[in-house]
């Protein structure tokens, strides 16, 4: 009786595809895109006494990029494919979009995220009681306000 | 609350609906607990497991302390139950949480010999629940005031359904009758490193397999068959439960359509 018209208008996303060791995003860089691992396998470096100091591993699934969208600032670290990879890139519009479209993205983003502040807090934590610093100078640390 | 689950052997099921008029499966679930208990798998019953929107008190009493009793015997054995949240079960949410028996999640991405699987209930890609989630509600609540009538007024919603989206249309690729934003919410997660996903909510069992050996899984409704999705050593395959009414004796197939 009736017949509905397939009204999929998909819009096509940027897929972009990197071999082992490509450098994805430098340290400083201006770029803003956000990556989304659909394949393959990343580091995340920075640069530390003029070396590569691994921060984590991304695997599929995964995002990086995120901060330089959302905030619009210089990339913090350096990401490196580790084998080949495929990510989904996404500009600030059509992030919206994939927002809108994808509902439950975000909300994995904000769990993502929430592990990754509680890990780095740990870390903190961690780096503090090896380097002996005391909990007096720990606190004012912590409590001294950081300007970007 | 954690939605990355590691589990090489899970069973899913959807869309219950214990306690409406409408389910009538009750001893064919017992035996399908059995099942999953006699080989260890842990399970994930992916919304609408409870129908409190559409229920009936009596049948509600009488389904329900069965299964939790059987749920409880799972636990006992280290067996995992995860609980997805669906439409008509979302206002018991905290009774589910507080009760213990299940892990609640509101979607699971689950990772499995390096496959990730989306198992997610599905209304939040309904048409009319993204159109307006009030009107969703309220035609959920009449169905259920109308259910209690006339049951019979499920299958003239289900053959509207049919017309409406059709078997002919053209291009989306998706399952027979359902709406084609499902395939549209597939396809957005398929791009985020997804390999499998699994939606319950139409009622619409069915395999849909697409190119890079990705899959898109409906196990139905427990109101009118008894699907549910087998993962295990990494493959995704829809099976149904079937149980001899000679024998007794319950067997698993491959769903083959």
């Amino acid at each position: 009786m009736f017949k509905r018209k397939n009204k999929d208008n998909k819009e096509d996303y940027l897929i972009r595809t990197f071999e082992e060791d490509y450098v994805i995003v430098s340290e400083g860089d201006e770029t803003k895109e956000m990556f989304i691992i659909q394949m393959g396998q990343v580091a995340v470096e920075k640069n530390h006494e003029g070396k590569p100091l691994r921060l984590k591993v991304l695997e599929k699934g995964e995002f990086f990029g995120e901060m330089s969208l959302m905030a619009g600032l210089p990339r913090s670290a350096t990401v490196r494919a580790l084998t080949e990879t495929k990510v989904l890139v996404l500009h600030s519009g059509n992030f919206m979009m994939k927002l809108r479209r994808d509902p439950t993205f975000a909300f994995e983003m904000i769990n993502q995220l929430c592990h990754r502040i509680r890990t780095e807090n740990d870390r903190i934590i961690q780096l503090m009681i090896e380097a002996g610093i005391s909990n007096e100078i720990a606190q004012g640390i912590f409590q001294k306000k950081i300007d970007n | 609350m954690q939605i990355n689950i590691h589990q090489d052997r899970m069973l899913v099921i959807s869309d219950l609906h214990m306690g409406c008029p409408l389910f009538k499966q009750i001893h064919t679930l017992e035996k399908f607990f059995e099942f999953v208990k006699q080989n260890q798998f842990n399970l994930c019953i992916n919304g609408d497991g409870i129908d409190i929107s559409q229920s009936s008190l009596m049948q509600m009493s009488r389904d329900v302390p069965i299964i939790f009793q059987q749920i409880a015997q799972m636990r006992s054995l280290g067996l995992k139950v995860y609980y997805v949240v669906g439409n008509h079960d979302i206002i018991l949410e905290h009774f589910l949480q507080d009760w213990g028996l299940f892990e609640l999640l509101p979607f699971m991405n689950l990772t499995t010999k390096g496959k990730r699987i989306r198992i997610e209930h599905g209304h939040i890609y309904d048409s009319l629940c993204v159109a307006s989630p009030i009107i969703f509600k309220w035609m959920e609540i009449m169905g259920g005031a109308l259910l209690r009538f006339t049951p019979n007024i499920y299958h003239l919603y289900q053959w509207f359904e049919k017309q409406f989206y059709g078997t002919d249309i053209v291009g989306t690729g998706g399952l027979r009758g359902e709406d084609p934003a499902y395939m549209r919410a597939v396809s957005e997660l398929l791009q985020r490193g997804f390999d499998a996903v699994i939606f319950g909510h139409t009622h619409r069992p069915g395999v849909v397999k697409l190119e890079q050996g990705k899959v898109y899984i409906n196990p139905g409704s427990w109101i009118h068959n008894t699907y549910f999705v087998q993962i295990q050593n990494g493959q995704v395959e829809l099976r149904e439960f079937k149980v001899s009414k000679v024998s007794g004796v319950s067997s698993a197939l491959v769903y083959n359509r």
